[in-house]
């Protein structure tokens, strides 16, 4: 293959990778993905996974819901 | 604050889907990557004993062609790399996306024909790499046909975890989301690209091994670390029930590893005969690392702390936590690798496999032992069978990989010392080393008794059907109780 098919190859891909991440970064300030940062961090919580309980523990381990609350 | 004061007006407009829904839409697939990719580890770690094993005993199956030192070798990097890591995060990241997207995965069983492809293809890669058809290409010596198969499998993955976010209920992009949808996009860069000049169309020259080093360096860095990350900014503060300190730095984090990164790769080439500005731009980015990694570390530190008894009192956070602390290890100590005067030294020795090793399972291998810790219990509604079985996999592992970390950072350091020092002949460096290869075989001992628990744990779970302990340690909704 000749140098300039690898310049394509190289320019091209990365040019349409970098243009992509160009694109989403604007994307992102233009939807408020990069606001309101203290909502967005308690997303992951829900109501069957609180925010304030621990989630995970070892089998037969499990302390009390007071204990596991109260030391969170 | 529950999800309910956090959701978008719009979101709270539509139907609600549980968790349990989300979690049983992906059930089918992430079963099937993550049994395979415990069969995967634990054929990986026998190929990798055996090529730990012919360091210091050459003779070790000196008969079997089929397990030279090349190709068991290569056999191990090949099973852990792709078949062991990749089906795991497969796993983990469509589980991740569905749950973060809140949303269930729509037609998830397509995805086993994904997985099945995706297996098949390593299975007659590895096949290849032991029947001698392996490639010199570092992380690409299967054979380039199982390519096309392998190709389109992870097509196939990416198509449906992007269409996952696209279809998401949440309005909000958390920072395990950008994680995984920018390795999503970067893996089929690196791979095409590498895959069109060495194999397809091979560059000539030096060009090939420039583009060798830069799949080969983002791999880790573009594909392994993002995917971890997401894990780690997902289950830190899920099973803590607290958010992530600054979900500020979190972004800054993202976004500098993905401006930085990209660059680092060159430095594996430090002294050889390429241009010099592209060394250097390489140190330079290798650097600039130091940023993302450290803001990562201060985030990861400031949203545990306080709160190690908790870390340890849960599974999913041990192995992750070990994993978050050693990506920051693994990455100041690659900034000062790719250092001229510090390469001048490692280069070529026993310390950059230290490193790898620090890297792809210190950290990454942790965190998906971990993940998969939180993940199966609500895929199959039971309980971890073995508590004693974790104790064993957790300390096999922890204190496995900690031994073959230090053996081989002091062993290659000496060895790159001695190397640099014409007095020492080379036949008495090699013996110098022998030490430290065997404290590497003994680390594969202990790395493999983890895996064993590990195995005997999962397989456990997944064919013995116990009867659901109500007051066992996952929380499982009153929804879920219901449909059981």
């Amino acid at each position: 293959m000749e140098w300039h098919a690898y310049v394509f190859i190289i320019f091209g891909l990365g040019g349409a990778f970098f243009i992509s991440a160009i694109a989403t970064l604007c994307w992102a300030a233009r939807k408020g993905h990069l606001t309101n940062f203290e909502t967005v961090s308690r997303s992951i919580f829900t109501e069957d996974e609180p925010e304030g309980q621990q989630t995970d523990f070892f089998p037969s381990k499990k302390p009390s819901p007071i204990e596991e609350t109260l030391s969170v | 604050m529950s999800t309910a004061t956090t959701l978008e007006p719009e979101t709270q407009k539509q139907e609600k889907v549980t968790l349990f829904e989300i979690d049983q839409s992906t059930r089918q697939a992430a079963l099937l990557f993550f049994t395979c990719s415990l069969v995967w580890l634990m054929v990986g770690t026998l190929f990798a004993l055996i090529a730990s094993v012919k360091l210091h005993h050459p003779s070790f199956l000196g008969n079997v062609e089929m397990l030279t030192f090349g190709r068991a070798r290569s056999a191990h990097l090949n099973s852990v790399a792709f078949g062991w890591a990749n089906n795991a995060i497969f796993g983990i990241l469509l589980w991740l996306m569905a749950r973060l997207s809140q949303q269930k995965l729509q037609h998830g069983g397509l995805l086993l024909i994904a997985g099945l492809f995706w297996n098949i293809g390593l299975v007659i890669g590895v096949t290849g790499i032991l029947n001698g058809g392996l490639t010199s290409v570092e992380w690409l010596e299967m054979p380039r046909y199982v390519a096309p198969l392998l190709a389109f499998s992870y097509a196939l993955i990416s198509i449906w975890g992007i269409l996952a976010f696209i279809h998401r209920r949440s309005h909000h992009v958390y920072v395990s989301q950008w994680y995984i949808l920018a390795a999503l996009f970067w893996f089929p860069w690196l791979y095409t690209t590498a895959q069109t000049m060495i194999m397809w169309a091979p560059a000539r020259g030096t060009v090939q091994s420039i583009t060798n080093w830069w799949f080969g360096h983002n791999v880790l860095g573009l594909w392994y670390s993002p995917l971890a990350l997401a894990a780690t900014y997902y289950f830190i503060p899920k099973v803590l029930g607290r958010p992530i300190h600054s979900y500020y730095l979190s972004v800054l984090g993202f976004w500098s590893l993905a401006l930085f990164y990209n660059w680092a790769g060159v430095h594996h080439l430090v002294g050889g005969p390429i241009p010099i500005w592209l060394i250097s731009a390489g140190i330079v980015a290798s650097v600039m690392m130091v940023i993302p990694v450290v803001v990562t570390a201060i985030n990861h530190h400031m949203t545990v702390v306080g709160s190690f008894g908790h870390v340890w009192a849960s599974p999913t956070l041990r192995f992750i936590v070990f994993g978050a602390m050693s990506y920051t290890l693994a990455s100041l100590i690659g900034s000062a690798m790719a250092l001229r005067e510090v390469n001048q030294v490692t280069h070529f020795t026993h310390l950059t496999v230290g490193h790898a090793h620090h890297g792809v399972y210190a950290f990454f291998t942790m965190v998906c032992f971990g993940s998969i810790y939180f993940i199966m219990p609500r895929l199959l509604q039971r309980e971890w069978p073995s508590a004693a079985l974790i104790h064993i996999h957790f300390w096999g592992c922890a204190l496995g990989i900690t031994l073959m970390v230090v053996a081989l950072h002091i062993g290659g350091w000496i060895q790159g010392m001695q190397m640099n020092n014409p007095e020492v002949l080379f036949l008495e460096l090699m013996k110098n080393t022998l030490p430290y290869l065997h404290a590497r075989s003994a680390s594969g001992i202990l790395l493999f008794i983890g895996h064993t628990a590990f195995f005997i744990n999962f397989f456990w779970m997944l064919f013995k059907k116990q009867p659901k302990d109500e007051h066992g340690p996952t929380l499982f909704s009153e929804v879920e109780t219901q449909n059981i």
